[in-house]
């Protein structure tokens, strides 16, 4: 009964593990090709951008920041989100 | 059943070393078949530990007395709840339920990610797989929970007595959880180093890993104290073990890791110091479970002795090689984009905070190892005392607490000083008035007149916070009052899902600081009709009471209690004899309140009739348990996904990148 059990499971294991290998095609896609990845990376630094920019108000208008560090960082950021958006656009 | 469990088992580790190194083998040739093969031996992982799991939890409960572990856990008369909790009560089923987890954690990296992070994902997996690996490794050659006995016994020697009670169902698997969960943001971040994504990808994919492993890690630290408090009867909760010391360890590096995570987030700063701090906080997990499941070093909590503690600590060797050359590799392009501007700034305090964090940390792992190093240059064991603890960890901590209150009053970057006038300028206020207070109570002892005032400080600077924070929903938002405030916090979740864990934290420290400056003790040797007086109350002895179940035998002390020259009912401290296991141990009487526990013990019972009793009065010890509630809130409210959160971690890949594609086409 255990051996039964045991060779079933080894089957099993074979089949589901076995399966990507015998028809193969299926993985295409499934990893990033290396203009992806530049592309992946931009679209996480644009987001990041866009986040730090709406702390930097709330922080703003909870009084943690005076005005001035306040337009400098939007500044900053902003610039970096422009940056960004016209690296994504140069490799469209 | 238990034969399909093993086999399950040693199928699953020839898995989790295919899954490995197909799963490396396929990201770096770009394979995709490959990593879906790997993909689906992660999955049959998963299955397999989960059959082995069950066989080993049906043995459990059919009282399969063939199998030495369930021979040597469980026993005829246990409850069931406890018989299914044996799971974990040894080693090589506490080190197949590490094994389960770890299996399970890797299929949900998976289903996490199956439209996202497509190159940091093999990396992670094949990294969580490895660790799976040596823990299957080590159930299967060293510690298998499915070994048989030569002969079947008809009844199994049962549960140690001091873990029969209902905080052995809910306390080891929650520290469990912790331990485990940690590998998951270790892989990711081993991830980031093995693929060269060194930005923020790896930080975003494994926030939410990081808040539900320190949740489960900090819960099960004050799941075990409130054990220690209920259940070892020595008046306290926490003694400064081996084991409580293990578990302390990483999820104080795993909050420095939180809290400085955020500056590189925002500041791109502290990127080496956080992969330094993930690789340790991990290393401090594996070392809590060579602790508790190796028996390494000696300690009241460690259920488990012998070599296998060992592997372990090979482990942590073979991690922090591997990982600390990997960093080494990747240094020159791990620099920081900005430099301190300020050292009144909240990076500044992040930082001073993250010192404090692991300064403790360290002192703590010190006094650990201290010992097994003494034992090890000569002929003695030199003890650390509680009181080494106390006193380097007191400073510490207060220090810490300061700064938890600081942090929000001070913005980024650099604080102005007007701001900075104005944002403390309520929270000193009150903390001058607690001050005041106490002073005009009597209360003379400097640690008190600090630490409490500190603690109404943090309160009144996050209160401030949350107030702060309604008023600009109220007038930027036009939200009504009664809106404004859970609009505030679900607008944003990580900022003020933290400040409630912080004030669940000063809950927290106002029990254990009352409790180590306020807590009274009396013991007396009493005869019927004697009285002790403790704290305000006075315990009359009435006699003794016996009485037995199938398993027990129990003597109780009956106690009429006054409280203030008030009857105040009856309270019994007992002395349990486990029949079985030929074992005694003191069952507390204990009674809790808002303001403070009675707390009763039976030491002994004479032939005469007179009974040993021991009586503490602990203040505002309520208060650490309601207050890890609060810590629980906060977590869950910074662990629900936010909307940041999910534009910036989901960023849309497959949607912009086929985009991407589509334009290029």
């Amino acid at each position: 009964m255990v051996v039964f059990v045991a060779l079933l499971m080894t089957a099993a294991v074979f089949a589901v593990v076995g399966y990507p290998l015998l028809r193969p095609g299926r993985g295409k896609g499934e990893l990033l090709s290396s203009d992806n990845r530049e592309a992946e990376g931009l679209l996480a630094c644009r987001d990041e951008a866009h986040a730090a920019i709406e702390e930097l108000e709330f922080e703003f208008y909870l009084g943690n920041l005076s005005q001035r560090d306040y337009e400098e960082l939007r500044a900053r950021y902003r610039q970096r989100a422009e940056d960004i958006l016209r690296e994504l656009e140069a490799i469209r | 059943m238990a034969d399909v469990g093993y086999v399950a088992l040693s199928i699953a580790f020839v898995l989790a070393v295919y899954a490995a190194i197909i799963s490396l083998i396929a990201v770096r040739s770009g394979q995709g078949d490959l990593w879906l093969s790997a993909r689906n031996a992660v999955w049959a992982a998963v299955a397999l530990t989960s059959v082995a799991s069950a066989a080993l939890v049906y043995a459990l409960v059919t009282r399969d007395f063939s199998l030495r572990y369930v021979a040597e856990y469980t026993s005829r008369d246990l409850s069931m709840p406890l018989t299914i909790s044996a799971w974990w009560a040894g080693q090589a089923g506490s080190l197949l339920l590490w094994s389960w987890l770890l299996a399970v954690f890797a299929g949900v990296v998976l289903i996490q990610n199956r439209r996202r992070n497509k190159e940091l994902t093999p990396y992670t997996v094949a990294v969580i797989m490895a660790v799976l690996a040596f823990f299957l490794g080590i159930v299967i050659f060293a510690a298998n929970p499915f070994e048989k006995l030569p002969a079947t016994p008809a009844d199994g020697l049962g549960l140690n007595p001091l873990l029969q009670n209902r905080g052995m169902l809910y306390h080891p698997p929650t520290l469990y959880l912790g331990y485990v969960g940690f590998t998951v943001p270790y892989a990711y971040a081993m991830a980031a180093l093995m693929s060269g994504r060194l930005g923020n990808e790896w930080i975003y994919a494994s926030r939410r890993w990081i808040l539900f492993a320190w949740l489960f890690l900090g819960a099960g630290n004050l799941l075990g104290a409130q054990w220690a408090y209920t259940v070892l009867g020595w008046g306290g909760f926490w003694g400064w073990d081996p084991v409580e010391n293990a578990s302390l360890m990483p999820w104080l590096t795993g909050t420095a890791f939180l809290h400085s995570v955020m500056m590189q987030q925002r500041r791109g700063m502290l990127k080496v110091w956080n992969l330094v701090l993930i690789i340790a906080t991990f290393g401090l997990c594996l070392f809590g479970t060579a602790v508790t499941r190796g028996g390494i070093l000696s300690s009241v909590h460690a259920f488990s002795t012998g070599p296998l503690g060992w592997a372990l600590v090979g482990l942590i060797g073979a991690v922090l090689l591997a990982s600390l050359s990997l960093l080494w590799k990747r240094m020159p392009a791990l620099r920081s984009e900005h430099e301190l501007d300020s050292l009144v700034s909240r990076e500044s305090s992040f930082l001073f905070n993250n010192l404090i964090l692991v300064g403790a940390a360290f002192a703590i792992f010190w006094g650990t190892i201290f010992p097994w190093l003494s034992r090890a240059v000569q002929a003695g064991s030199i003890t650390v005392e509680p009181a080494f603890y106390n006193r380097v960890t007191g400073p510490i901590f207060l220090a810490m607490i300061v700064l938890m209150g600081l942090c929000p009053l001070i913005g980024w970057r650099k604080a102005s000083r007007e701001n900075l006038v104005r944002n403390a300028l309520v929270p000193v206020a009150i903390a001058l008035a607690v001050a005041a207070l106490l002073y005009g109570q009597g209360i003379r002892w400097p640690p008190a007149l600090l630490a409490f005032p500190a603690m109404a400080f943090v309160a009144a600077a996050g209160l401030q916070e949350f107030y702060r924070g309604v008023r600009v929903r109220v007038r930027g938002h036009h939200d009504s009052l009664l809106w404004a405030l859970p609009r505030l916090v679900w607008s944003n979740k990580p900022r003020y899902g933290g400040q409630i864990v912080h004030l669940g934290l000063i809950l927290i420290a106002m029990g254990v600081a009352s409790y180590f400056m306020y807590s009274t003790d009396a013991s007396g040797v009493l005869a019927p009709g004697e009285s002790l007086s403790v704290g305000g109350y006075e315990l009359t002895f009435n006699g003794i009471e016996e009485h037995s179940t199938e398993s027990r035998d129990i003597v109780a002390a009956n106690l009429a209690v006054t409280r203030d020259g008030e009857p105040d009912g009856t309270i019994a401290p007992e002395v349990v004899l486990f029949r079985n296991q030929r074992s005694v141990l003191a069952d507390i009487g204990l009674r809790s309140g808002l303001r403070e526990d009675l707390y009763v013990i039976l030491n002994s019972v004479g032939e005469d009739g007179r009974a040993g009793i021991q009586a503490f009065v602990n203040p505002l010890v309520t208060w650490i348990w309601i207050g890890g509630g609060v810590m629980l809130a906060g977590t869950a409210i910074a662990f629900w996904p936010d909307r940041r959160e999910r534009r910036v971690a989901l960023h849309l890949p497959e949607m912009e990148l086929r985009a991407l594609e589509a334009s290029r086409a």
